[in-house]
């Protein structure tokens, strides 16, 4: 699997401190628009040594445009379409307007939450770390959804943990 | 010293396209009001995460799980 990475999660993950066990044990491809743009926020998020930097740019193909991503989003989305039939891509994301895009488009994508659940289920991150994690999300982390919303996402970690050997 | 007016976009300091500044120039910023450093940022994104964008979110996330 290929995972393609929007600012978003490098971002919030970074500011709740989770960006190590967080993301995906494998390389995480940033595109020069994303990397600009995560660089302009939180330049120490991009020494995590998953991070593979891709510094071409790629025409953005008719599907996406006038669905007014950014050019991160635009540009992440461009790489990810490039990517040979076959091979499953994982688009990190937590924009909507971008989201709605990949779903629409038979992308993969998975943001913030979804990648702390996993990461839970994974053993990566005690059931604990993750709870609090998330519950930091909304302020700290800078990711747009409310507290009520987030406990959906509490809800799914008490069940990952009934799971847990 | 020269005094020109910038605008905040998106947390950064937007100046007039005709002010050129040279690497590494010191500036001085005057705040018009008062600033409070203890104001939590905005979000990143434009839209607010739904119950239903979070139902989806975290139904992949624990399909994951299943795949063999």
């Amino acid at each position: 699997m290929i995972v393609i990475a929007d600012a978003g999660p490098l971002l919030h993950l970074f500011w709740v401190d989770a960006l190590a066990w967080a993301l995906p044990p494998q390389p995480v491809f940033v595109v020069e628009a994303v990397w600009r743009e995560v660089s302009r926020h939180a330049p120490e998020a991009l020494q995590d040594s998953r991070l593979q930097r891709v510094p071409l740019s790629f025409p953005v193909p008719p599907v996406l445009t006038d669905r007014r991503l950014d050019s991160g989003e635009e540009a992440a989305l461009a790489y990810a379409l490039t990517q040979p039939e076959g091979v499953d891509v994982l688009v990190l994301c937590d924009e909507l307007r971008a989201r709605r895009a990949c779903r629409d488009l038979s992308l993969t994508v998975r943001g913030s939450v979804g990648l702390i659940i996993e990461a839970a289920q994974g053993g990566r991150v005690s059931p604990e770390t993750a709870r609090a994690t998330l519950r930091d999300l909304p302020a700290r982390g800078r990711l747009y959804v409310s507290a009520g919303v987030i406990a959906q996402a509490l809800a799914a970690i008490d069940a990952v943990e009934g799971d847990l050997p | 010293m020269t005094e020109v007016i910038g605008v905040v976009e998106e947390g950064r300091i937007k100046l007039p396209e005709s002010v050129r500044l040279p690497e590494g120039q010191s500036v001085r910023v005057l705040l018009d009001g008062a600033w409070d450093p203890d104001q939590p940022l905005p979000p990143l994104e434009d839209e607010e995460w739904t119950e239903e964008e979070m139902r989806l979110e975290i139904e992949q996330a624990l399909k994951q799980r299943a795949r063999p």
